[in-house]
């Protein structure tokens, strides 16, 4: 990893709240405003993958800040599984990324991008791991489970810290939900999959897609808010911290 | 549509309030930062949405665009 980007990026990755990046933002509100229809069902914005990978293949930055803001979720959830910590995955992140964008000439052409940066973190972490640069007694582990396939839902489950309370009221609220919509709420809020990706990886329609979701989310706002004994969903939010992911619950 | 009449289930399925949520896109954070303080009487609406959406997406909160702009840049 080098050294300037990556403090900067560290520095910046420090959370901030919506209100405080604002003043960073160059467009006016006039001009938000005057744009409605970019806000209003922008599901069935269609999304030019390939073109944006091409444009990345030529150098164009913004191409590849949208390809990073359109995967960083997918794959720091998916990295965080190895590393149990954010700020360690991040790093993979963002040395592969680096990676990429100096190698932007070379890259193959690429039909599934999520699939294809997956395939990059891994290697990213692999090499870190060999050349001990994150050494440790995990180590060992990581490795098995990224030469192996992917991981299993009992290896998910070892790393939850566990709430029993929360556990137990976010459990019972996965199993009102059919397996068809624990899947597509996974897709959607773990992976961060866009409505088109859903749809032809499901092989349904997005509105089906969409239609699903909706109830899903619905009836776990219900369970989640039933009860009188029961925590409120805003003491579950106040109660999951770091790892504990809703995913490593509903495995169970 | 109008965004007034909206419930958690359709802010949640709504891509441009997912995108405020996480915080990657910087006129959807606009836009519902304009549209929420013109409309406070939604607050508990969208701080519950916002809330089951950490939930659900493994508590991944907002991170500034400009983090891999530093790096570009570098």
């Amino acid at each position: 990893m080098s050294g300037g980007p990556l403090i900067r990026l560290q520095q910046d990755i420090l959370y901030h709240t919506v209100t405080g990046f604002l003043p960073f933002l160059k467009i006016s509100r006039k001009m938000v405003l005057s744009r409605p229809n970019y806000y209003i069902w922008n599901m069935e914005k269609p999304i030019k993958v390939e073109n944006l990978w091409q444009k990345l293949i030529m150098g164009d930055r913004d191409a590849f800040l949208h390809i990073y803001q359109e995967h960083y979720v997918g794959l720091m959830n998916y990295g965080s599984f190895y590393f149990k910590n954010r700020g360690t995955t991040n790093d993979a992140i963002v040395e592969m990324l680096l990676n990429l964008w100096d190698k932007r000439t070379t890259l193959p052409q690429v039909k599934n991008v999520r699939s294809y940066l997956i395939s990059c973190l891994r290697f990213t972490i692999l090499q870190n791991i060999k050349t001990e640069k994150w050494k440790d007694s995990k180590a060992n582990s990581i490795i098995n489970h990224l030469e192996g396939d992917q991981p299993s839902h009992e290896e998910q489950l070892t790393m939850l810290q566990s709430n029993d309370q929360l556990k137990r009221k976010l459990h019972k609220s996965f199993e009102k939900l059919s397996d068809r919509q624990k899947e597509l709420l996974q897709l959607k809020f773990f992976e961060n999959m866009g409505y088109e990706e859903i749809a032809a990886s499901c092989n349904i329609t997005k509105r089906t897609a969409y239609n699903i979701i909706h109830d899903a989310i619905k009836i776990l706002r219900a369970e989640l808010n039933d009860g009188q004994n029961n925590i409120s969903m805003y003491d579950v939010t106040l109660l999951v911290t770091g790892f504990l992911s809703v995913w490593e619950i509903i495995k169970h | 549509m109008d965004y007034s009449d909206f419930t958690v289930e359709e802010l949640l399925t709504d891509t441009s309030f997912l995108e405020y949520c996480l915080g990657n896109n910087e006129e959807a954070v606009l836009f519902w930062t304009v549209w929420i303080k013109d409309h406070p009487e939604k607050e508990q609406l969208v701080k519950e949405a916002e809330q089951l959406y950490l939930i659900l997406n493994g508590q991944l909160r907002p991170q500034l665009r400009s983090g891999v702009q530093g790096l570009l840049m570098g």
